[in-house]
């Protein structure tokens, strides 16, 4: 970790156990026109360790992830520093090799679940074609394989899901079908950004704890995505506050939230006291 | 709407160039050089020249004449079509927008009805049915376009239909004219503009194509389909005499799309309901209610 | 929210994946009931325009100053042989009755005998279509092909210098009227540099080579307008899908990126310009009249024109109703084609 100032860093507790998957080093992010986007983001992530983002909406959490994935929007590029993926620099990697790296060793699952599924593909057709393309199954293989998968992840009546399209399905069973298809290949490392954000709170909460399921199950390194404290801080064991593009604070999930030290992250978790039900009903005993 | 189009270099080309179009078709042959007609078996097929411009066609007419005598009845004609086609689908198309779905559904089948038939093969049929005449072929083209006025109206106005000051006029007892004439006209307006101008390229491509299949017009006349048609039996001996009818078509047909082009860019919704009929998927979106 | 905000790491295992309640509308589904579906929308639309359209072909026929008597016989007929000449022909009979049997006629085939040289319309038109069909049937594959290549192009250089010169050219074209085209063609590959013939066309069982030849500069005329919209319309349809979430989702998977054009972009960017053929349809069966002309091609287009000219009214009726039925049956088939491949949108519809 890099201490660059402003970040309340809280050195080697950040990463756990095990070596480290992710290395993220001074990652520097540029728009078309110069503007920086994210400076000087750093990070690691152990294998099978969790990392929480939280950061408004423009704090660079999106950008950043993205970088891992080798897919950032039109026009925006990594100008500086370095992200390393098991040994590899993933900044260096040609589009061929992306495509190596994508799915079978970097899955992700975004906000807004139907719109990354084909509208006019049956979603079953989604999940085998990557299992046929990518795994090398058979057509029936792939099927079976694919059933199994669906099944595991709590979906009932899997045979009839996955003739289904896109607007057939709900946002928590489509959300459950991208973490099928994200998972399938076997990954080390799973990135949900903002991937519960537009569901109702008990399903969110059914995905989260799926992630988290899936997570242990699979051995998967998790880099969870939100502008919702209570979702990072339910499932992750680390955390970074983005505020501009630039971290600012960083460390094990529970001391961050128990003991805010950088004013902004004061101001997140002070607001999501007073604004949840915890804060309100402690509120009303003490007004009483 | 107009004047902000204006300030486009497309839109004032096209307009310098459709300025000289229209003196052509208000003059007539009177700025032709020479007779159109005027025959000279001595200088048959030649190129350039100080005597000819553009040289001369196989019966050594002068082929700039007949270029310029030729415009009038290429334009009136494409602008009857128009006309016809204006009339009969722009107020249908603002009433359908107030229909009921019933009214609406079948007003839209008879429109898709005329849409289905060939442009040209229907001007054909008609021309000859009803006496060769360019102008009953011309009239046929227009009940055919109306239908494209009709659709392109009513995408556009449906979307003002509902709008609340039109439904306060309903409601204060404004009659349905009243209500179209003040309300919704101003708004397709643009769309109407600019659908003219489409169409009336269009027209003029069908009947350079009618009077290059020799649909309508007495052999001596000049036209500019009837020039091309005549120049490709000598391609052989003057094979670049098609050039100068095929760019008069060109031109014009470039000139009024720019300037349609021009005025969509720079009018708001309405200007762009008539790009949505270029896109089917959009006008069925248009479409439901 | 207290148990959402109280960071607890659960044991992983089965019990968290509860069962789902939120089973949506599961009702069956398959691709081709999809299809029966536009089948049948469609054809609820074509019969009545064939109806309305037929009607139309026919009255402009029944109310036309065409008359067989005079047209056959000239001047010299007398009033009586008028009449005897009128009765043969029918047409002494109400118009209902006149419809109805030339519509029964022509369900079994019999589209009536030309009044000039008593040759059944019919076989006239059997004689000429394949020629009208082998012209706009090249003239759409050109145009799918060559449309489609530069509407790819277009879109994948989206910006670029490709791209703008793809729409540019496309653009030029769409002014150039067929016959312009077809001249502008014959003048260059016929007779400055002379590989195919200026015009004429030979029957397929003449050799596929040779009635090819005849065929390419006639099918680039009429097709160019046609591939020149397609392009646009397709680099404008793709454009707008590549910037969908579904394409970043299978660049995600890690899916190769020419399969995430080619069978995720394209199935959905397609859409628009599959329409747009539709649409050209009529133009390319027009146009063909067009296109036989300056190529002196005996196809469908020069009958219906010489009839025309002459007021052969059975003639003019016979070769307009096959002229709408070609256009209704290709737009049902772009529709099931449409539905085949966007079933999400027969929701919409």
């Amino acid at each position: 970790m890099s201490a660059d100032t402003g970040t309340h860093d809280r050195g080697p507790a950040a990463v756990t156990a095990g070596e480290a998957l992710v290395q993220v080093d001074a990652l520097r992010i540029e728009a078309p026109d110069g503007r920086e986007l994210v400076s000087g983001v750093s990070f690691e992530l152990a294998r099978g360790g969790s990392l929480g983002i939280v950061g408004e909406s423009g704090s660079g959490k999106t950008l950043t992830t993205r970088s891992l994935l080798g897919l950032l929007p039109h026009g925006i590029s990594v100008t500086g520093g370095s992200v390393v993926f098991d040994g590899m620099d993933l900044r260096a990697l040609r589009r061929t090799q992306w495509e190596q790296v994508r799915g079978s060793r970097i899955g992700a699952v975004f906000q807004d679940p139907a719109s990354y599924l084909n509208p006019s593909i049956a979603v079953g057709k989604q999940l085998t074609e990557v299992l046929r393309v990518r795994g090398g199954l058979s057509r029936s293989a792939a099927r079976e394989r694919a059933a199994e998968l669906l099944g595991s992840l709590g979906l009932h009546q899997v045979d009839l899901v996955l003739t289904q399209y896109p607007h057939e399905l709900s946002g928590g069973m489509l959300q459950r079908v991208l973490l099928a298809i994200a998972i399938c290949l076997g990954p080390e490392l799973l990135i949900a950004d903002e991937a519960t954000t537009a569901l109702d709170v008990t399903v969110q909460a059914d995905v989260l704890d799926l992630f988290e399921t899936v997570r242990v199950r699979e051995g998967l390194a998790l880099v969870l995505v939100s502008h919702d404290l209570a979702v990072v801080s339910r499932s992750t064991e680390n955390l970074l506050v983005m505020r501009d593009g630039v971290v600012v604070e960083a460390g094990p999930t529970a001391q961050v939230l128990a003991d805010p030290r950088h004013p902004y992250t004061r101001l997140l978790v002070e607001h999501h006291d007073a604004y949840s039900l915890a804060g309100y009903l402690e509120k009303e005993t003490a007004d009483v | 709407m107009i004047r902000r189009a204006l300030r486009l270099r497309s839109a004032q080309v096209a307009l310098a160039f459709l300025a000289v179009v229209v003196l052509l078709v208000v003059t007539g042959d009177l700025l032709a050089p020479q007779d159109p007609l005027a025959q000279d078996t001595s200088a048959v097929l030649q190129g350039t020249s100080s005597a000819h411009w553009l040289g001369t066609d196989y019966l050594g007419r002068d082929v700039l004449s007949r270029l310029v005598a030729g415009t009038r009845v290429s334009v009136l004609a494409a602008l009857t079509a128009v006309v016809i086609g204006a009339l009969l689908g722009i107020v249908p198309g603002m009433l359908s927008a107030f229909s009921g779905r019933v009214v609406a559904w079948t007003s839209l089948r008879v429109a898709d009805a005329f849409m289905a038939l060939p442009f040209i093969i229907f001007a054909i049929a008609v021309a000859g049915l009803f006496g060769n005449g360019l102008f009953q072929a011309m009239v046929a083209v227009g009940v055919l376009i109306a239908p494209v006025y009709f659709r392109i109206i009513r995408a556009a106005a449906l979307g003002y239909a509902g709008a609340q000051y039109v439904e306060a006029a309903t409601l204060l007892g404004a009659p349905w004219w009243h209500v179209l004439a003040v309300h919704i006209w101003p708004k397709v307006l643009p769309a109407v503009v600019v659908t003219t101008a489409n169409l009336a390229a269009g027209g003029l491509l069908v009947v350079s194509s009618l009077t290059f299949l020799g649909i309508g017009i007495q052999p001596p006349d000049p036209t500019w389909g009837g020039m091309l048609a005549s120049d490709l039996g000598y391609l052989t001996q003057r094979p670049f005499g098609p050039v100068a009818p095929a760019l008069a078509i060109m031109g014009t047909v470039a000139a009024l799309n720019l300037l349609a082009d021009a005025i969509r860019d720079s009018s708001g919704d309405a200007g762009r309901a008539a790009e949505a009929l270029r896109n089917p998927l959009k006008r069925e979106v248009a479409d439901v209610r | 929210m207290t148990a959402v905000a109280t960071p607890e790491v659960q044991a992983a295992d089965e019990e968290v994946l509860a069962p789902l309640d939120e089973v949506a509308d599961l009702a069956p589904h398959s691709p081709a009931r999809g299809v029966l579906i536009a089948l049948g929308r469609g054809l609820a639309i074509a019969v009545p325009v064939l109806f309305l359209t037929t009607l139309i072909t026919f009255a402009l026929g029944a109310f036309s100053d065409q008359d067989p008597a005079a047209a056959v016989l000239g001047e010299v007929a007398t009033p009586a042989d008028v009449e005897r000449m009128r009765h043969e022909f029918g047409l002494d009979r109400p118009f209902h009755e006149q419809y109805g049997s030339w519509v029964w006629n022509a369900l079994h085939g019999d589209l009536g005998a030309s009044w000039f040289t008593n040759i059944p319309v019919a076989d006239s038109i059997a004689e000429r279509l394949p020629v009208s069909l082998s012209v706009a049937g090249l003239a759409l594959g050109i145009a799918v092909v060559l449309g489609g290549c530069g509407g790819i192009v277009a879109a994948l250089n989206r910006g670029r210098f490709v791209d703008r010169a793809i729409t540019a050219v496309a653009a030029a074209i769409t002014t150039v009227p067929a016959f312009v085209a077809g001249i502008g063609l014959i003048i260059v590959f016929a007779v400055l540099i002379p590989v195919f013939p200026t015009g004429g066309y030979v029957p397929i069982s003449a050799g596929i080579g040779l009635w090819a030849s005849f065929l390419v500069l006639p099918a680039f005329a009429l097709g160019l307008d046609a591939s020149a919209d397609l392009a646009r319309q397709l680099r404008t349809g793709l454009v707008s899908a590549l910037d969908e979430n579904y394409v970043l989702g299978a660049q995600v998977r890690g899916l190769p990126w020419r399969r995430v054009v080619l069978v995720h972009a394209l199935r959905n960017g397609a859409a628009p310009a599959i329409a747009v053929i539709g649409l050209h349809i009529p133009r390319l069966v027009g146009g063909a009249v067009i296109t036989e002309a300056v190529f002196q091609m005996p196809g469908l287009g020069q009958l219906t024109r010489d009839a025309a000219l002459r007021g052969d009214v059975p003639v003019i009726q016979g070769s307009l109703l096959v002229a709408v039925l070609l256009v209704l049956v290709s737009s049902l088939v772009v529709n099931v084609v449409l539905a085949r491949l966007l079933p999400a949108s027969e929701r919409a519809a």
